[in-house]
Parts: C-alpha cells; sequence; structure tokens
C-alpha cells in the first residue's frame, strides 16, 4: 500500500533539496511522497488549498528558515495559528544555529529544530533519524 | 570677599597705627609746646627777676655814693666852719635825710666814740648817747676810720633803732684836731623800700644778703628760692659785698601762669585725641569707601567679562541693565535694551508667555518662569532670527524693590552640536549594525554555495567513482575538505561577529563548575591528548554570561593542551590574588615574544597546521572579544619551551551592590 504520508518541504536552494531528497532516498526505499515549495508563499498557498487525493495534507513539514520572501519564521507562525494546519508537525531544518532563532522557532510552535549539518554523512544520519522517528517511532495525528 | 575683608582690615590697622602715633605726636608736641611755655615764662619771669635784681644794684649802686659823698660833704663844711652850732647842723643833716631815703640818720660822734647829736632824733632815740665801743665791728671801723682819717663803711650790723644796715664812718679833723666822727646810718630796708616802687616789692620776694647775714627779707610766701625763676645779684660796693636774691611770689605764680599752662596742656591733649578720632573715622570711611570702589570695580569687571549674558530686571519686568555679552547675543546697544520689557527679547510662544508674566517673586515661582532653574526658551533679534536660549532668573531685594537678575547664553552653537553629534551617533550606529547584519548574512549567505559545493562533490565521488579513479577521487576528497575548512571558518567569523552584536545574559556562577563542565566537554578530547585540567586556588563568584565563559575556557584550554608537547600535558587554572585575574597555565611550548597581541589577531596562526593540527586561528580571537565584552582585558606571559600563562579579568559591577 502506498504510504500516503506526505512530506512537505519547503526550501529554496535546488543544491539543498537535492541533499535532502538523496538523503531520504538514501536506503532506497522512500514510499511517501514528497512535495516541494521553493518559498514561503508557495508554502502557504499549497497549505490553504482544500485536501484532496490530488493534493495531500502534510503529514509532516520540513521548513528552512531563510527563505526569499515571506521566510520560514512567517510560515511557521501561520502554520501554528490556522486551526486546520497547527497539528501538522513542523521540523525547522536550517542552517542557522542563532539562539534567538532556535528560541523563537519553538516559541511560534516549531516540533524540532534541526540545523542543516555541514558534512554531507551527517545531513543523512540526520534525514535518515529524522525518518525513522518521525514516520516509526511517533504516531502522527491522522488526516482528515 | 575673604581679600577684600583682609585688606579692610590691614588697611584699618593702618589707619589705626597712623592715627595712635599721630595723637602720640600731637600730644608730645602739646606737652614740649607745654614745657617750652612754662620754661620760656620761668625764664621771662627770671629775666624780671635779673632785671628787679639790677635795678635794685642800680639803685644801691647810685644812691650809696650820692650819699657818701653828700656826708663827705657835711665834713667838708664841718671842717671849714671848725665845728658848725648844733642848729646849723641839724637842719644840714634833715635834708640829708630827707633827701636820701636810705639814710636813717645822720649823727655826729664825740672823739669818744659817743653819739651826740642825731638827726632825725624821732625813731633814734636809743642811738643817742650810745658809745659806740661797744661792739667790736663798729669799734674796728671807727678806729680804721679814725687812723686812715678817711670814711670807712661798717660792716652790716644789727642796727640799735631796729632793722639792719651798715653805717659809714667820716672822721674829722680839724687841722690835726681829731673832733670825732660824722656817722651816717644806712638802714638798708629803709633803702629798699624806697627806691623800689611799691608794686616791684608785692610782685617779688627780695633778700638782700651781704655775706652770710640777711640783710633785707621782703617775702610774703613761703617760696624757696629757685634758679629757675629768681635771680641772685653779687656785687661789690665799697669793699661790701652784696647779695640780692629777688624770686617770684608763689601764689601768684601759681594763680596766674601755672593753670594756664595746665589748660593749655589739656587742651593741646584734647584737641590731638579729638582730632586722632575724627582723622580715624575719616581714614575709615576713606577705606571703606576704596574697599567699596574697588569691590564694585572688581563686580562691574566680572559682570562685565561674564560669559554669559546678564540682564537684571526691575519689579515690573522692565530691564534696568545688561552686560556686554547680553549686547551681544541680543545684537543691541545697551541704550536700546534698557527700558525695554524682558519678554520682548523673545520669540513666540515665550514672548507672550513673559509677556503675561507678573514679575513678583511668589507668581513667578507658580507661573511661567521658575526661579532659580534654567529653562530654554527662544530668543529673537531684530531682524527675525530665532535661536535657542538658556534662561536663568533669581530674584533679589535692594531697598525693598523685588529686582530680578537674568542670565541668558545663546546655546544655538551647543544645539546645534547635539544635534550634530545625535545625528552622527545615530548615523554610527546604525553603520554599526548593518556592518553587524553584514558579516552575518555575508558569512550565512556565503555557508550555503559552500556545503552545496562540497554536498556536490560528495555526489560526484559516489556516483562517478569508477569512472572517476584513485586521483579523481583524492581531489574531490580535497575539494571537501577545503569546503569544509572555509566552511569552519565563515563559521568562526559569524561567531564573532555575533559575539560583538549579542548583549549577553549575565549572572552570578561558580567559576570552578563553569572548569569542571568545560573540562566534562572536553574530556574525549583530553583524554585523546593525554592532557590534565587542574584547579590550584579558590575563585571569587563570577558575573558574567556562563555560555561565553565556557567559550573562554575552553578556547585557552585547547590551546594549552593542543600546542604542546609535554609528555604529561598540565592546564591549571587559577585565581591570582595580587593581580586580581584568572590565570590559565600550560607547559605547552609557549609563545615567542615576538608575536606580542597578534596572537589575538583574528585568522592568526603561528604554527603549522601539520604539527599541531587543525585550527581557524580564532580561537584566542574570540576569547578576547569575550573578556573584552565582560569589561575585562587578556593577556599572557610566556617562555618559549616552558609554557604559557593567559591572564584575564572580568569586570564585577555588582560586587559592591551584592557584597558576596
Amino acid at each position: 500500500m502506498k504510504d500516503s504520508k506526505l512530506i512537505l518541504i519547503v526550501e529554496d536552494s535546488d543544491d539543498d533539496f537535492y541533499a535532502t531528497l538523496r538523503a531520504f532516498k538514501r536506503d532506497g526505499n522512500l514510499s511517501n511522497p514528497l512535495q516541494r515549495c521553493e518559498d514561503g508563499q508557495e508554502a502557504l498557498d499549497y497549505l490553504k488549498t482544500p485536501w484532496s487525493d490530488e493534493h495531500l495534507k502534510p503529514a509532516i513539514i520540513l521548513l528552512d528558515l531563510n527563505l526569499p520572501g515571506l521566510d520560514g519564521r512567517h510560515v511557521l507562525k501561520k502554520i501554528k495559528q490556522d486551526k486546520r494546519l497547527c497539528n501538522i508537525p513542523v521540523v525547522v531544518l536550517t542552517t542557522s544555529n542563532d539562539e534567538k532563532d532556535i528560541e523563537e522557532c519553538y516559541e511560534l510552535g516549531a516540533n524540532t529544530y534541526i540545523q542543516k549539518p555541514v558534512k554531507l554523512d551527517s545531513l543523512f544520519e540526520a534525514i535518515q533519524k529524522l525518518k525513522d522517528y518521525w514516520f516509526q517511532i511517533a504516531i502522527l495525528p491522522k488526516g482528515d | 570677599m575673604i581679600n577684600n575683608i583682609g585688606i579692610s582690615s590691614q588697611r584699618l590697622k593702618i589707619a589705626v597705627a597712623v592715627v595712635l602715633s599721630g595723637v602720640l605726636i600731637s600730644v608730645m608736641v602739646s606737652v614740649r609746646i607745654w614745657s617750652l611755655s612754662i620754661e620760656q615764662h620761668n625764664s621771662l619771669i627770671k629775666r624780671t627777676s635779673i632785671a628787679k635784681s639790677e635795678l635794685i644794684e642800680h639803685h644801691f649802686a647810685s644812691s650809696m655814693p650820692a650819699i657818701i659823698n653828700a656826708l663827705e660833704r657835711m665834713r667838708n663844711r664841718w671842717i671849714a666852719r671848725q665845728g658848725p652850732p648844733f642848729s646849723e647842723w641839724q637842719l644840714d643833716a634833715q635834708d640829708y635825710v630827707n633827701d636820701h631815703a636810705g639814710l636813717r640818720a645822720v649823727e655826729w660822734v664825740n672823739k669818744d666814740y659817743i653819739v651826740k647829736w642825731v638827726v632825725p632824733l624821732e625813731g633814734n632815740e636809743s642811738a643817742v648817747d650810745l658809745n659806740l665801743t661797744f661792739e667790736a665791728n663798729r669799734k674796728q671801723a671807727l678806729d680804721l676810720a679814725r687812723d686812715l682819717k678817711t670814711y670807712t663803711l661798717s660792716k652790716p650790723v644789727q642796727l640799735v633803732q631796729g632793722g639792719k644796715g651798715f653805717l659809714a664812718y667820716f672822721p674829722i679833723f680839724v687841722g690835726s684836731e681829731f673832733e670825732g666822727f660824722i656817722l651816717g646810718v644806712f638802714d638798708v630796708s629803709l633803702l629798699v623800700d624806697s627806691l623800689l616802687p611799691h608794686k616791684f616789692i608785692e610782685d617779688h620776694n627780695i633778700e638782700i644778703l651781704s655775706g652770710n647775714e640777711v640783710m633785707y627779707s621782703k617775702k610774703e610766701a613761703e617760696l624757696t628760692y629757685d634758679d629757675k625763676t629768681g635771680h641772685t645779684h653779687s656785687f661789690s660796693l665799697y669793699d661790701v659785698k652784696w647779695d640780692i636774691a629777688v624770686w617770684p611770689r608763689k601764689i601768684k605764680e601759681g594763680s596766674e601762669n601755672s593753670n594756664i599752662h595746665y589748660i593749655a596742656l589739656f587742651n593741646g591733649v584734647l584737641i590731638s585725641l579729638l582730632a586722632g578720632i575724627a582723622l580715624f573715622y575719616l581714614l575709615k570711611s576713606l577705606i571703606s569707601e576704596s574697599i567699596i570702589s574697588a569691590k564694585d570695580a572688581e563686580h562691574k569687571a566680572t559682570l562685565e567679562n561674564a560669559i554669559d549674558g546678564i540682564i537684571t530686571l526691575d519689579s515690573k519686568g522692565v530691564i534696568r541693565g545688561v552686560n556686554t555679552t547680553a549686547e551681544q547675543i541680543f545684537d543691541r546697544q545697551r541704550g536700546k535694551l534698557i527700558g525695554q520689557k524682558l519678554s520682548a527679547l523673545f520669540a513666540e510662544p515665550f514672548r507672550s508667555d513673559y509677556e503675561q508674566c507678573v514679575w513678583r517673586k511668589e507668581q513667578l515661582e507658580e507661573g511661567c518662569v521658575e526661579i532659580g532653574k534654567v529653562q530654554r526658551v527662544a530668543g529673537m533679534l531684530k531682524n527675525g532670527h530665532v535661536f535657542p536660549l538658556d534662561l536663568g532668573i533669581t530674584t533679589f531685594e535692594i531697598h525693598k524693590e523685588q529686582l530680578f537678575c537674568c542670565v541668558v547664553k545663546d546655546v544655538s552653537v551647543a544645539v546645534k552640536l547635539a544635534e550634530e553629534k545625535e545625528k552622527l551617533i545615530q548615523q554610527l550606529s546604525k553603520s554599526n549594525e548593518e556592518l553587524d547584519n553584514f558579516a552575518y548574512i555575508a558569512s550565512h549567505d556565503l555557508k550555503e554555495p559552500l556545503r552545496a559545493i562540497q554536498n556536490h562533490a560528495c555526489f560526484l565521488k559516489e556516483d562517478y567513482e569508477s569512472i572517476l579513479g584513485s586521483d579523481g577521487v583524492y581531489k574531490l576528497d580535497r575539494l571537501v575538505y577545503l569546503g569544509a575548512k572555509m566552511e569552519r571558518l565563515i563559521s568562526d567569523l559569524m561567531y564573532y561577529s555575533r559575539l560583538g552584536r549579542e548583549e549577553p545574559d549575565m549572572a552570578r556562577f561558580n567559576m570552578v563548575s563553569a572548569i569542571k563542565s568545560t573540562q566534562s566537554r572536553l574530556s574525549e578530547s583530553l583524554e585523546e591528548h593525554g592532557a590534565d585540567v587542574t584547579i590550584s586556588s579558590e575563585f571569587p563568584t563570577v558575573y558574567g554570561n556562563r555560555t561565553r565563559i565556557e567559550e573562554l575556557l575552553y578556547n585557552l584550554i585547547v590551546n594549552g593542551y593542543k600546542y604542546n608537547l609535554s609528555d604529561k600535558k598540565v592546564i591549571n587554572i587559577r585565581f591570582d590574588e595580587n593581580l586580581k585575574a584568572y590565570c590559565v597555565e600550560d607547559n605547552g611550548i609557549g609563545i615567542d615574544s615576538q608575536f606580542g597581541n597578534d596572537v589575538f589577531k583574528i585568522f592568526k596562526r603561528l604554527n603549522s597546521p601539520k604539527k599541531f593540527g587543525e585550527g581557524s586561528g580564532a580561537g584566542l580571537t574570540i576569547a578576547q572579544k569575550i573578556v573584552e565584552r565582560h569589561g575585562g582585558r587578556i593577556w599572557y606571559e610566556s617562555e618559549l619551551g616552558s609554557g604559557t600563562r593567559f591572564y584575564f579579568t572580568l569586570k564585577d559591577d555588582n560586587q559592591n551592590n551584592e557584597g558576596q
């Protein structure tokens, strides 16, 4: 059965997206559908659209903070303020390790904050653990 | 003021001294004049005394020869007549006695020395039939006269008629026949009394002596003879020595003269004292006037040269005086300012405010003006130029009139400068902020493509390893390695820039626990390098950001074992009580003194990475930044080959308040 747990990746950098995608596909069996939004506005537009089989509600959102236009903090805030969206876990995945950013994101309701590891190996490891945790260990709310 | 008081009292002292010496001199002069006057008076009296004594002598000297000549003529007539009858002789003698006052009597003494005839008889009865031999003095004179056949004067004798006098004997020889003597009885008292005018006698005491015998004495009061006022005239007449002492009578001297001198003296002293007092007050007022005028001049100069404008107002708020600076501030002559209302110098809204002011102290305090407080108002020139003006008003009273003193200061320049400063500060802080943001953003943005380059290198290696061969793989590895190195540099730069931007949360914490926690963070690395961290003192409580302080310790500890070739690497941490500084000391390779403070320069590396491993060269720069952000200072002491001691201080600004 096709796993319908959609992973929404908000990432402006093609290179980072490629690296993340590669990390997800590293063990060769990524069954989850993946959706990429390249900026904050696109992400919000996607999330505003009513869910359907063709337009799945994300089971998890991987959010970059530094985005062109509306930045990740803004997107996070909107998601967590929206009753329809607030139960979707948001994993902030960013290069920033600024304490202010970390604090702010958790205050806004981020479920996890991960600094993008500098080394590719570490990224692979991090993504693998993320995948294991959110899709194997954690129990997510049911999609509507 | 102090100076003035000093001058005033000094001048007063001088004045007092001048006046006192003036009075003293004046009194001395008075006394001198008094004594001179007395002396002069005395000498005047003495001169009178001399004159009188000389007059007496003159009388003596003129009367006696006349009498003696007369008596001699009588004797000669006797001889010529060969004994005249008594009646004739009596008339002759009577004439003599009448004419010559000093002549008490004329007598004829027979050859037996017995007085036979006496003219006048009255008052001389005792002489009749007197045998003159009864007394040696007389007899001797008689004998002498008879023997020498010439007239002889007796020594002064007590006259038988009373009184004192002397006798003149004229021996009568008719042929060789001795017929006795013509005898003249001189009474000194009679002589003197008749010769001297009555007034003359009254004025003076007179004493006439012949030898030691007092021949005449006329003293109305018991005044001893004084040579200052009296005079003794000595002369010799017919071999008889005479002393005539004349001196003024005491009572007269006292009543007439003495008091006058004392009154003069008293007056002199009194006038001196009064003049002295008057002079003193005159000097005093002159001195105080000169001091007051000096003070006035001083105050005037102070006011005129004050760098602030000074305006005095009357009780209605009308200008009654200004200084030069006020003229300059309002660009108007003194004459144009005086008489105007203060409000006329201000721009709106201050002009209306001050126009409505009631210039009374109580109201001012409640109203628009606060006495004694500087406020910012706007001044206005004639040409309408408005400028900021600081105004302070104080109030004072002169002769029950409430006056006001305004101190004004044109603060245009200061205001302009302050505005410019504010603008510059804003620009500077904006530029600093931009710089911080730039460093942060730039380094952040640099990281992304860098990471992508690394990632793609990895992907290339993964996907095409077999095609690339070992040389290609090595180059890709090298690319990844260099990318990682650059990443580290950028991270350090970011971190360094963040240290400058952030205001770390400060708290008190225990240094030992911070060391322990850093130590445990480094435990693996320490073990790997065979290094030990020791603590060798107690520490004061630290006030700072614990995370940053641990960062600082981390950097210093890492440096301590990284650049260390000892078998047993030891990093010791202690607090140096003398330097009041924390010390992290190691037994490493040391730092060549030629590097000085270069060790704190960012990305400055002193050693080859091959020898001591990789590092960005930012560790000590970051350490220095952390210390500086804590208000402290970092420095080191080192000996090449034996180790380095890094010292740092931390400002404990709450120490006094909390007393920990």
